[in-house]
């Protein structure tokens, strides 16, 4: 069923000819009853526990809808933002009712007592402004292709009871007729946008974006297994560390920069050079420099796509060599002789500045508590070409497993 | 509380990696060069080549003294085959001189006749007829009685010890230079009065002198040029450190005696010039090569016609010793033989030599 213009006149001109409703106090007490009691002290942490939850479910199912972004951004602040929307409404009318009450104690109450229109929520005739609502929650506006869901319905019975039989919907100031039409589960499905004049919709009723972004410092733990930088090396190294950096949270993405300190240990990462030097006689030397262990500063740059309380993210990762422990043999060959000593820093015929490509998939299991796995893929030659005399370089393939604490300062 | 514990935490992390990264061990390697010295070319017929560093080559340097000259010098040498090159140090009688920079681009090979160099006997001295016997000591070694010939170059202690017609005996010692140019040389001569005014004087030969110091029985009497003192009637002697203008120090000694019953010694280092070498040894080659147990030298013959081109001079380093080495670069033809009128074999080599030498 259509509707036209006419029947939507008729609906207005009735509801205005109507009776208004006749107020009576048990109605409120009734829904005073229904309402949330007094606000509890940690309400706020509640409320952005809440809101945070909420926005990360968001995220998550605006990422699965089909349709366009801005579509189901409209269809999931409604579907999501209902029930704060008459949370709203209610606590409006508990305000008027509080007012209405005062107004009882020093005025005859009358059923056509009239509330400043400009007053959002439901006046006293039992219209809805609707600006109100769209601007009670920063990030829910309404259009009239919505379809309300079940919560709008059993909150809806509760302003339909007794009075809203002629409560009007008025957007800024113009009635668009009963508020049956708009909320009443009967046509709550119902698609209006093309009975009414979109361009007052739109020009009245804006969406408001999201602008908001979270900054939060972090430290983190981390480990994980990586190939080694020489070609002949065999078996796998071990690296481990620390660090800190800040996460940028927007609803949909998360820009982490950090730094981290890392220990990589390797079991055979070896460089052996031969040198025969000439003098007076000559020196024929074995250098052996087994890499035992390389103390990395990395840089981290990353993306990440927020799937609720999944991550997927890919960066980079420029890193310098701090430092290096080298179990070093040195074999005379001509005088037979063998001497081993640990070398520390010696970084000569390495590549201090690295870069690494990675992509991690994080999960975030409580509030600020991540966990997380990063793939990376060195993109330099740790040696020197020069350097590395008969062996080959490789570019190594790592695996990382993070665990990360974002850090709030107070509240 | 916990951030403040991982914050500590990092914190600790953090200064680990600092002072990991701060040290800095060093390791040396060194890489691989061409060989420094070496040697290419022909000996007898035969090739003759070695790197020091090669084949248990090894390049041995060191300053040497010979009959009381040093000789800078440089042996390369693999166990089988060896080639020693030696530069005899020259102006020995100047105490200053610099031999690295007197060395001659073409030096050339020092030559050993077997003639002698110098005569000893006691017919040098005037008083010969009150003399029974002399016993001649070089460096401390007794060598001869009465007579004997220094054959080889070099600056000799030569001590007489003569036992006159009454049986008495006095000692008197000199340094000989021979084989050696003098820069500049000077005899004593003395008078003595009956009542025993002794006068000494220099005679000198070429250059004059800047100072002089006197001793009587080593004690130091006088710096004028000439000595004149009342002494006993006992032996006495005489020194006087002769220094010429042109650098050259000499000491000359000679015996007096006091009573005037003929038992002197003359300063007898005019010998020196008694028999004028061919040609004195100053910074001449010495070239040997060691070949199945045998030692070839360029000494045991004539090598006038023979070829040393040094072409550069340059400073290497320290060696284990301490002494400074040079490189020389040299091209070199010429003789060695086994001994003096044994057959000379041929040897030819251009070589980047090491030697040790003074600077």
């Amino acid at each position: 069923m259509s509707w036209t213009d006419e029947d939507i006149d008729q609906l207005f001109k009735e509801s205005a000819e109507g009776v208004s409703f006749n107020y009576s106090d048990e109605y409120w007490k009734e829904m005073e009853a229904m309402l949330p009691q007094k606000k509890k002290k940690d309400f706020l942490w509640f409320f952005t526990a809440f809101a945070f939850l909420g926005l990360v479910s968001l995220g998550f199912f605006r990422s699965m809808n089909p349709l366009d972004g801005n579509t189901a951004n409209q269809l999931v602040a409604a579907d999501t933002s209902a029930e704060l929307k008459l949370q709203n409404i209610s606590d409006n009318k508990s305000k008027e009712n509080s007012s209405l009450e005062e107004i009882q104690k020093n005025e005859e109450l009358t059923e056509t007592a009239d509330f400043n229109s400009s007053e959002k929520g439901i006046n006293n005739s039992g219209e809805v402004n609707l600006g109100s609502i769209a601007e009670y929650k920063a990030d829910i506006y309404v259009m009239p292709s919505i379809e309300l869901n079940r919560d709008l319905e059993s909150a809806n019975e509760i302003l339909r009871s007794p009075q809203n039989q002629s409560s009007n919907v008025i957007v800024d100031g113009t009635n668009l007729g009963s508020l049956d039409d708009w909320m009443i589960s009967g046509l709550s499905t119902r698609v209006l946008s093309n009975d009414i004049d979109k361009s007052l919709m739109k020009s009245s009723i804006q969406p408001v974006k999201n602008k908001r972004v979270l900054v939060s410092p972090y430290l983190e733990v981390h480990g994980g297994l990586t190939e080694a930088p020489l070609a002949n090396s065999e078996s796998l190294g071990r690296y481990y560390g620390a660090g800190a950096g800040v996460q940028i949270n927007s609803p949909f993405w998360t820009t982490t920069i950090g730094v981290n300190g890392s220990v990589y240990n390797y079991a055979d990462v070896q460089l052996t050079h031969f040198s025969k030097s000439y003098s007076y006689g000559s020196r024929y030397t074995t250098h052996e420099l087994n890499y035992s262990s390389i103390y990395r500063l990395e840089g981290v740059l990353s993306v990440g796509r927020n799937f609720g309380r999944h991550q997927l993210n890919i960066g980079i990762r420029p890193s310098y060599i701090l430092s290096n422990k080298i179990d070093y043999v040195e074999i005379d060959q001509i005088k037979d002789t063998r001497s081993e000593r640990d070398v520390v820093g010696f970084t000569e015929g390495m590549n201090r500045f690295g870069l690494k490509s990675t992509i991690g998939y994080a999960y975030s299991f409580a509030p600020s508590w991540t966990v997380g796995v990063n793939l990376g893929l060195q993109m330099r030659s740790t040696f020197e070409k020069d350097f590395l005399g008969n062996s080959a370089s490789k570019l190594p393939v790592d695996g990382q497993i993070y665990l990360r604490k974002t850090i709030s300062f107070g509240k | 509380m916990k951030n403040f514990k991982i914050g500590h935490i990092l914190l600790f992390a953090g200064i680990v990696f600092s002072i990991v990264s701060c040290r800095e061990d060093q390791i040396d390697l060194t890489n691989s060069n061409d060989p420094i010295f070496k040697l290419q070319g022909s000996f007898d017929g035969q090739v003759l080549g070695l790197i020091a560093g090669d084949n248990n080559a090894y390049m041995h340097t060191g300053i040497d003294m010979e009959n009381g000259v040093t000789v800078y010098s440089g042996k390369l040498d693999n166990g089988e085959t060896a080639i020693q090159l030696s530069i005899f140090d020259g102006s020995i009688d100047q105490p200053n001189h610099k031999p690295l920079t007197s060395i001659p681009n073409q030096p050339i090979f020092a030559h050993q006749s077997g003639a002698p160099l110098a005569e000893l006997t006691k017919n040098i001295f005037p008083n010969a007829a009150l003399i029974n016997h002399i016993a001649w000591s070089i460096d401390g070694s007794l060598v001869a009685m009465d007579s004997f010939n220094i054959t080889e170059p070099g600056k000799y202690n030569v001590c007489a010890n003569v036992e006159f017609f009454d049986g008495t005996s006095a000692e008197l010692c000199n340094d000989l230079i021979v084989g050696y140019k003098k820069s500049a040389n000077a005899r004593l001569l003395h008078y003595l009065n009956p009542e025993g005014a002794l006068s000494v004087w220099i005679e000198t030969y070429s250059q004059p002198i800047n100072k002089v110091r006197w001793f009587i029985d080593g004690v130091e009497t006088s710096n004028d040029l000439k000595l004149t003192e009342i002494i006993d009637d006992t032996m006495h002697t005489i020194m006087a450190e002769i220094q010429f203008v042109n650098g050259t120090v000499r000491k000359k000694s000679m015996l007096v005696d006091g009573a005037l019953s003929g038992k002197f010694i003359t300063d007898f280092t005019a010998i020196e010039s008694q028999i004028a070498a061919l040609t004195n040894r100053d910074y001449n080659l010495r070239l040997r090569v060691f070949q199945d147990g045998k030692v070839f030298s360029s000494v045991n013959t004539n090598n006038a016609s023979s070829e040393v081109e040094i072409t550069e001079v340059k400073y290497y380093g320290l060696n284990d010793l301490g002494q400074e080495v040079y490189k020389l670069t040299a091209n070199v033809v010429a003789k060695v033989a086994e001994f003096q009128g044994s057959q000379a074999k041929d040897v030819e080599f251009t070589t980047t030599f090491g030697i040790a030498i003074e600077n």
